[in-house]
């Protein structure tokens, strides 16, 4: 974790032109995500639960056309049947439905629903191969009477366009999803009838509803399916929308039986002397276009429904794990070791830190260890930074000047100059407690331990943005650093505060330059060099964080970038032995997972949430959300609980759902984008108010610095 | 010391993506192409339907009777509902020969029906519940 510093770099402008593919995709995804929703609501069955309204006038007779006089119903010639099946084409039914007609020598009229005939194009070509009639039972079996008329018009221009795709038909015949036979249209429906109508259709009713999507027995399909007084009668039944195998076994009882009675079978449009029609070009072409988009759009709805399984799986077993690990390394009981009591050296990179540089100092001189020698290399700053600290005129304090050269080159100054063989590296921007040295080297009793990290926490967290990195401090870096420290493979000791020797500074080849987050490189470095990392949770650096939206992403930026650079530089450790495997195997796979690949799905999980806010019952999605909310809060509680932090903090949770989230994530997407294009970065440093500095003001200290920057 | 780690000099890595970002935005864009193109536009159906005239099978219910107040008389549309019933009732009777003469001013109407756009007036709708 490298705070606000100015690596020296060639500039170019950071990479933008990806966010206009990220948001198409995301565009892309809402739609298909959306569209396969739409298509996916159909249903099935007829009839209406509820009474209807009747009408003044009710229909007699079942075919319904729109004519300048009013609408003008007709019926079937004498002693015909017509079979109509609804709700189709179905794989599993609707070859059997069509075996049994093709056994029997019958046609039939097949009412397709327009988004199966999406997913069933062949299906739907057989059935007009076969010989049979078909028609339109709208897109997603919409109850048109209860529809908007643009949801009408919709509807079934989209299945207009969805069979025409597929079989190259125009449709004019159409049935009204829930309607039955003429006598039951209602005043709504009749309203729905005489736009459908009025748009060009032929509305099918039916004589005889069998209700065979009740499922009432093979025998009760087959009573209800002859007519009574050998009428003439289109018969209702279905092919889709659930199981089907009483109307298959009914179906094949049911065509000799009419025989039987003289009945003879016909198609609608045969009876009606309605020729079938091609459909226009334009037509077939949308109808196909949006097929295709349907098929996208399901496809992207299994992806996204397997990557939140993973997300949540691995995210849940990331926090009971996380909880367990902290639980243990808060518990476990250390073994007496001697105290260490060797002098320390601090070394203070500092590039323009005046707003804080003096409490930082004040901070690492006036604590509980002895001879601790603090020495503060100016990396080149404009604003008098090491004047500052001359003028305090403090014993044990050095200042070094040099040329601006970077960060990891002013710690390797300062570890040259230093004289003690234990070093501690310290952000000029942060402020110590009195006891922070001691506890941070107390580790060192342990002769196989290289380096220790602190725990870095929020000063400024007084406002939103500064309570939400609070939070993610002491959740995120924390637990996950408890955990680290379970696991011994430590991979960052933040440059805010950290302990080394000497020995493994020196077989890590000091502090390398070649990634913007040296600590990361560092650690992991040292970690290759055979050297164990412990974690001082008492050892508490306060830390300034960034105090705009604007500052936090460039830190980010710099964290998530400079961590897929140390981790690329160091992915042989994999392969190794000893702290450097545990490093490779354990370290690297975790931050590849919840560093870089969840970040980069997150977005499409916040468009999984768009898309659940449209089309999932908000019952679900409130449970949904508040369940992960509260076991986010519990684990939250628990780490500042362990920290012996204050619970109030946590009111802000939900709201970091909002924006800080999405800060998070694409802030990674920029830094992957950034190293896969190769581009070369401009880096800026954050503003320095002197919040950590007014920090220790309050503590006693009197230090009297305000902001600078 | 620079940080070249990821960093591509040749510039190569940066054409080859930004090749590949472009011929996937182009299919982004086509994908959402598609959806625009199923879900808007398309001809309205040429009315067809049974051509031969009404027998004693058949049964006429008049225009949509208008539950709610009568549409407001300062609307665009008021002159058309108007002049259409008188037509309309003598219009089934000849609705058999296809070789109507495209002199009645309505061309394109071959079976005596009208296309969606003309045919709205008939029935003025109540409002869709």
């Amino acid at each position: 974790m490298p705070a606000g510093y100015r690596p020296r770099h060639v500039s170019r402008r950071d990479p933008r032109a990806h966010w206009v593919l990220f948001a198409l995709c995301l565009l892309v995804l809402l739609a298909g995500l959306a569209f396969n929703g739409y298509a996916r609501g159909a249903g099935g069955g007829s009839g209406r639960a509820e009474p209807i309204k009747q009408v003044a006038t009710p229909l007699s007779r079942p075919f319904v056309r729109s004519d300048p006089s009013g609408l003008t119903t007709r019926a079937l010639p004498p002693r015909t049947i017509a079979l109509t099946f609804d709700d189709g084409p179905d794989p599993l039914w609707t070859p059997q439905v069509l075996d049994v007609l093709r056994r029997h020598q019958v046609p039939a009229t097949f009412f397709a629903v327009g988004s199966r005939v999406d997913e069933e194009p062949a299906l739907t070509r057989r059935i007009v191969a076969e010989g049979h009639d078909l028609g339109s039972h709208t897109f997603t079996h919409a109850d048109l009477s209860a529809a908007a008329p643009w949801r009408r018009h919709l509807e079934l221009a989209l299945t207009r366009n969805a069979i025409a795709g597929a079989t190259g038909r125009q449709v004019v015949l159409f049935r009204p999803p829930f309607s039955s036979r003429p006598g039951d249209v209602g005043a709504a429906d009749l309203d729905a009838l005489r736009d459908v109508t009025a748009e060009g259709q032929i509305a099918v009713l039916a004589d005889l509803d069998t209700n065979d999507w009740r499922r009432p027995g093979v025998d009760a399909i087959v009573r209800a399916g002859i007519p009574a007084d050998g009428a003439s009668a289109v018969l209702l039944m279905h092919d889709g929308g659930g199981d089907r195998s009483q109307t298959v076994a009914a179906l094949d009882r049911l065509i000799p039986k009419l025989r039987e009675e003289g009945y003879r079978f016909t198609t609608v449009s045969a009876a009606l002397g309605t020729p079938a029609s091609a459909a226009s070009t334009g037509d077939r072409l949308r109808g196909t276009a949006l097929r295709w988009f349907q098929a996208l759009g399901a496809g992207l709805s299994t992806v996204m429904t397997w990557l939140l399984a993973v997300a949540l799986v691995l995210g849940l077993g990331r926090l009971v794990f996380q909880a367990g690990c902290a639980w243990w390394h808060a518990r476990r009981r250390r073994p007496p070791t001697r105290a260490v009591w060797a002098p320390v050296s601090v070394i203070v990179p500092a590039f323009n830190e005046a707003a804080n540089i003096r409490a930082t100092v004040l901070s690492l001189i006036g604590g509980d260890h002895p001879s601790v020698e603090v020495i503060v290399v100016d990396d080149g700053s404009t604003d008098g930074t090491a004047d500052i600290v001359e003028r305090l005129g403090l014993p044990g304090v050095r200042v070094v000047r040099q040329r601006n050269a970077g960060k990891p080159a002013a710690l390797n100054t300062g570890i040259a100059y230093a004289r003690a063989d234990l070093l501690v590296l310290v952000d000029g921007d942060t402020v110590f407690q009195p006891d922070t040295i001691h506890r941070l080297v107390q580790p060192f009793a342990d002769p196989r331990v290289g380096a220790v990290s602190g725990n870095a926490k929020v000063a400024n967290r007084r406002r939103l943005l500064g309570r939400w990195q609070h939070l993610e401090y002491v959740i995120g870096f924390n637990l996950d650093r408890r955990m680290y420290a379970v696991l011994r493979c430590m991979p960052t000791i933040p440059g805010a505060v950290g302990a080394f020797r000497r020995a493994a500074l020196r077989d890590a080849g000091g502090v390398p330059g070649e990634t913007l987050a040296e600590d990361t490189d560092l650690t992991m470095a040292l970690h290759r060099a055979g050297w164990e990392i412990a974690y001082a949770e008492k050892a508490i650096a306060w830390t300034e964080a960034p105090a705009t939206l604007r500052q936090l992403w460039r830190q980010r930026y710099r964290w998530g970038y400079g961590t897929m650079q140390a981790m690329w530089k160091h992915r042989h450790a994999v392969r190794e032995r000893g702290a450097g495997g545990r490093l490779g195997r354990r370290a690297l796979p975790y931050l590849v997972v919840f560093q870089v690949l969840l970040p980069l799905t997150a977005p499409a999980v916040d468009v999984f949430a768009v898309y659940g806010l449209l089309f999932l019952p908000a019952y679900q999605l409130a449970l949904g959300w508040l369940l992960l909310l509260l076991l986010q809060a519990v684990t939250a509680g628990y780490a500042l609980r362990l920290d012996g932090e204050s619970l109030r903090p946590l009111w802000s949770l939900p709201f970091q759902q909002v924006l800080y989230r999405q800060i998070m994530y694409l802030v990674v997407v920029q830094a992957a984008v950034t190293a896969v294009l190769g581009s070369r970065l401009r880096w800026h440093r954050m503003a320095r108010t002197g919040a950590a500095a007014a920090l220790v003001s309050g503590q006693g200290h009197n230090s009297s610095t305000t902001g600078a920057a | 010391m620079s940080t070249d780690i990821f960093v591509d000099r040749s510039g190569r890595r940066r054409r080859v993506l930004t090749w590949l970002s472009v011929t996937a935005a182009a299919l982004l864009v086509g994908a959402l192409g598609l959806l625009a193109a199923g879900l808007f536009g398309g001809a309205p159906l040429p009315l067809r339907g049974w051509t031969e005239a009404p027998g004693p099978d058949s049964a006429v219910i008049g225009p949509a009777p208008t539950p709610t107040p009568a549409p407001p008389p300062t609307t665009a549309r008021t002159g058309q509902p108007a002049t259409r019933p008188a037509t309309a009732g003598t219009r089934p009777a000849t609705t058999s020969t296809a070789a109507q003469p495209a002199t009645t001013g309505q061309p394109g109407r071959g079976n005596g029906r009208s296309n969606k756009p003309t045919a709205k007036p008939d029935h003025p709708q109540p409002k869709a519940g």
